[in-house]
């Protein structure tokens, strides 16, 4: 279940972009900033960040670039330009602090890390070792323009693609993510989506349609391997031990990420997907503790 | 008549219009377009403020999307400048190219992964230490402060070579810089140019726009 309502909400001005802010616990306290997955939005951490809170913690969760409330991009920089979003926003949070990041957010809170290690404490990731290898490594670059680019054109020239009702999105989101509760599918979809510009009932994503289009050349499984590499800090890594949708990283390609993490202290998680936090947040802030201790020490 | 569309290498204040008034010297028999892209010759950044490498391939599918309407109009022949080389390889790779041009488009340096890493980890500490970089965006002036730091480049070689064995179309390689400003060897152009299906190469050492136009309209197909 969702646990609890931020404490605090606002926007902050950033590399030229407006974030939307989400806030748990003591503003004195040392900061957290936690980095939700790709589809998602800052309130997927409605169940982990008033637990993490509770540990003594300012927790901060943006809606990333792109993103929930947060400003939309005309360019395919998501992820330089989040990246650097968050380096800015832990500037003003007396560094080097905390991060947690899920899944795309686990790979951006890693790669910010390794950019500016002056900002990091020590980071969580959670089901964020990245997607397999198939995925990486692109295939036909020609087809892989054609895609783009008519994906671009569309979402800056047509209509948003707009749903029936909630519950039609509800539906979708656990079509796609079956291991998701309904109760947090809801959650994310409520604020996740707003209603059609046409009035006619229906609803559309907040996200900018142009995220996760992408042209040939933005990944590769070498260059996702030397990004993580650049990490020093402490890493705590989770993953789910079920198999999920978004989460269909091999054994033994988690073993070939984690040889590229030489800090990482990786846990399986049983009985949990790709949102490990939100399937088994007990085992998670088992983890957390434990591994916060180690780090004091 | 052979539409023509010119994308000006990313971190050029002029924009587009000398590549336009080149053609119209030239004699290009059909419409030039060279737009400004966004943050160059006084237009506004792009929505957000940052920059990607990607980024003249997308205006240059909306501008193609616009020209679409216009039944009677030929395929583009796209034309990419330094940098936006690679969005015009794109709008090739794409199926929007009737024709493509580089003009020191091919891209490089050659770099590992882990040295293009490390270039744009360097790239972005400068980004995040530059006041002027990260302000609001502001448009009217020749070129966005973000844009004097840059932006990474198509290292990448083996997605060059996979990038030029795709493109089914005409290619005209127009390679001008002198060998010590060059991103790439001859050899390594070489390379590239042997992997398009249909390209040609000529060097026109120090040319002005005007004198690429040149070469360019006598080579159109």
């Amino acid at each position: 279940m969702p646990e609890r309502e931020p404490d605090r909400a606002g926007f902050v001005e950033v590399n030229r972009t407006r974030l939307r802010v989400w806030e748990w616990g003591d503003p004195t306290a040392p900061a957290v900033i936690c980095a939700h997955g790709a589809h998602d939005h800052g309130r997927m951490w409605d169940g982990l960040a008033p637990l993490v809170a509770g540990r003594g913690f300012r927790v901060v969760v943006p809606d990333l670039r792109g993103f929930g409330d947060s400003g939309h991009n005309h360019s395919f920089n998501y992820w330089a330009a989040g990246a650097l979003d968050l380096a800015l926003l832990a500037r003003g949070m007396d560094p080097p602090i905390g991060w947690i990041g899920h899944s795309y957010g686990a790979r951006m809170v890693l790669y910010v890390g390794g950019v500016w290690p002056e900002l990091a404490r020590w980071v969580v990731s959670i089901d964020g070792l990245g997607p397999p290898n198939s995925v990486l490594d692109q295939g036909d670059p020609a087809e892989g323009a054609r895609r783009g680019l008519d994906g671009a054109v569309r979402a800056l020239t047509g209509p948003p693609r707009v749903y029936d009702s909630l519950e039609d999105m509800v539906r979708r989101r656990m079509q796609v993510n079956s291991r998701l509760p309904e109760e947090w599918a809801r959650h994310l979809v409520l604020h996740g989506s707003v209603p059609a510009p046409d009035g006619g009932g229906g609803r559309v994503w907040k996200a900018d349609p142009l995220y996760g289009l992408g042209l040939p050349g933005a990944l590769s499984a070498e260059r996702h391997n030397a990004e993580n590499a650049m990490l020093r800090c402490p890493l705590l890594v989770l993953t789910g031990g079920e198999p999920d949708t978004w989460g269909e990283l091999s054994p033994e390609e988690k073993e070939e990420r984690l040889s590229h993490l030489p800090t990482a202290r990786h846990l399986v998680v049983p009985g949990a997907g790709h949102y490990v936090h939100i399937e088994q947040p007990g085992s998670v802030m088992a983890a957390f503790d434990s591994f916060l201790a180690d780090v004091a020490a | 008549m052979r539409r023509l569309l010119v994308l000006h290498a990313v971190g050029d204040p002029h924009g587009g219009t000398p590549w336009a008034q080149a053609f119209g010297a030239a004699g290009w028999a059909g419409p030039v377009q060279a737009p400004d892209l966004p943050g160059h010759a006084g237009r506004e950044p792009p929505l957000g403020g940052a920059y990607h490498r990607t980024d003249p391939a997308l205006v240059g599918a909306l501008v193609l999307a616009e020209r679409h309407a216009d039944a009677q109009a030929a395929p583009a022949v796209v034309a990419g400048v330094g940098p936006s080389g690679w969005g015009a390889q794109l709008l090739a790779l794409g199926g929007r190219a009737a024709a493509l041009v580089l003009v020191d488009g091919i891209g490089g340096p050659w770099l590992p992964a882990p040295d293009a890493v490390a270039a744009e980890r360097e790239w972005l500490r400068s980004l995040a230490d530059d006041p002027d970089a990260l302000g609001p965006a502001a448009g009217g002036v020749p070129l966005d402060p973000r844009l004097r730091h840059a932006v990474p480049g198509q290292t990448d070689r083996g997605l060059a070579l996979r990038a030029a064995g795709a493109i089914p179309v005409p290619v005209l390689v127009v390679e001008t810089r002198p060998p010590d400003q060059a991103l790439l060897s001859a050899a390594e152009v070489d390379e590239v140019v042997t992997a398009f299906p249909a390209a040609e190469l000529i060097r026109l050492e120090a040319a002005s726009p005007t004198e690429v136009a040149e070469v360019v309209t006598r080579w159109a197909p």
